[in-house]
């Protein structure tokens, strides 16, 4: 007969309090304190919520996004107009340090972490012009690297480090008026390539997560081509229930993510969670918004921590307001004979 | 379900927590209004966040001055600012 004793090498222990950390995922205990049967499952995003964060300095929507919820780089943006401001967060508080150093610019693509990031492309608000300038921060202060290959705005972006990140689709120049561009390029730290492309151009998606593994072109003016990213090429994925472009997103590969925000319109407080093949709705933001961190930016928390940063509220104004949404990790079950 | 409307402002961080997020209904507007689920949880942090309270006619007006006047401003942009933002929507509290 299988034992539990011959599945994990020990008997069902007696606990006093819950396991808090990944690697009790599976575990079955005793749990003196409430005389239960218990076992630890995977968590994640359907026990996810909002909470509030420190609010942003200077209101403003687009900016790039990169780092934690407790470690977070906010830069540049359109207050209006465009901006070079950069703020740190500190899981409190949003700090303002040095600004960017190329051209204000907003709907950058942006990746990385609060003392290693980089910022790419962009439009300068006031004269709609698009950008390839690229900047790195490290921590203290900006400094130019090369440019990306094609100026643009408004895609979304990929990289947990600085030194392997891709920026995806958005509009760009090269045809009549603002063209949907459908290029990957991607950044090794010191140079850009250009890899496959996403099969159907857009832009305003949200996406998020690394190089090799990414959601990207979720929603966006394409609501049918939501699309992932294995490190080679982009295949079609299943639509997310509420279609909305300008939201933000964040994933931690392209099998773990969440959109938020957004607008339909109207703009929506809903949020959605991606497990690889389905889209669930999972907990609002308080604050429906638009425009904000994340929609033209990646994050490589979601699906368990991600930054609601600035963006853009009903009836239009900006906002400075910060959520914070975390999931938990692992779920306790309690063992019920009913 | 029910709801209390209230206007307080948001100062930030724990403003409201995951912990009262799971503990009642809550959504934020425009002109510093929330509509918060009526139970004591609900009660409790409109204490906390010092809430003012509102009728929902009251609230829902506040909202409406601020998106009439969003309207307002939107209708005297020019096109280019037109053809990239669209108008606002009036915004109906539950």
């Amino acid at each position: 007969m299988t034992t539990y004793k011959g599945i994990k090498g020990f008997t069902v222990q007696t606990l006093t309090s819950d396991p808090s950390t990944p690697s009790a995922i599976g575990q079955v205990y005793y749990h003196s304190p409430s005389n239960t049967l218990k076992y630890v499952s995977e968590g994640g995003a359907p026990g996810g919520s909002w909470s509030s964060g420190g609010n942003l300095n200077t209101a403003r929507t687009t900016g790039g996004l990169a780092g934690s919820i407790t470690a977070g780089l906010y830069f540049g943006g359109n207050t209006p107009p465009s901006t070079q401001i950069t703020e740190e967060y500190n899981g409190t508080a949003w700090s303002e340090v040095n600004n960017m150093t190329e051209t204000a610019r907003d709907q950058m693509y942006g990746w990385g972490t609060q003392t290693a990031a980089i910022s790419a492309a962009g439009v300068t608000g006031s004269t709609g012009g698009k950008s390839k300038l690229a900047e790195e921060y490290d921590g203290t202060s900006w400094s130019a690297i090369t440019e990306n290959t094609t100026a643009r705005q408004a895609g979304c972006s990929a990289g947990k480090v600085q030194t392997a990140g891709i920026i995806i689709g958005g509009k760009d120049s090269t045809g009549p008026g603002n063209s949907d561009n459908n290029m990957t390029e991607f950044w090794n730290g010191s140079a850009w390539s250009e890899l496959n492309n996403l099969n159907t151009a857009g832009a305003y998606m949200a996406g998020g997560g690394s190089s090799t593994s990414a959601l990207c072109g979720v929603g966006g003016n394409r609501p049918a081509q939501n699309e992932s990213w294995n490190g080679t090429c982009w295949s079609e994925i299943a639509e997310q229930n509420t279609f909305r472009d300008q939201g933000g997103g964040a994933a931690d590969s392209n099998t773990a993510g969440i959109i938020y925000g957004g607008e339909g319109p109207p703009v929506t407080a809903k949020t959605e969670s991606w497990d690889g093949s389905s889209w669930s709705e999972v907990a609002d933001m308080a604050t429906a918004r638009s425009m904000g961190s994340g929609g033209t930016g990646g994050q490589s928390g979601g699906p368990t921590s991600v930054l609601g940063v600035g963006g853009q509220i009903a009836p239009g104004a900006r906002t400075n307001l910060t959520e914070e949404w975390t999931a938990p990790v692992l779920k306790v079950n309690t063992v019920s004979t009913s | 379900m029910a709801y209390k409307y209230i206007t307080a402002t948001n100062w930030g961080k724990d403003f409201f927590t995951h912990e009262e997020r799971k503990q009642f209904y809550l959504s934020g507007y425009p002109g510093d209004v929330w509509v918060v689920g009526d139970n004591s949880d609900g009660d409790a942090w409109i204490e906390k966040v010092s809430g003012v309270s509102k009728t929902k006619e009251q609230a829902q007006a506040i909202v409406d001055t601020i998106v009439e006047s969003a309207k307002v401003a939107w209708d005297l942009e020019s096109d280019d600012y037109k053809a990239l933002n669209s108008r606002p929507t009036d915004i109906i509290l539950p």
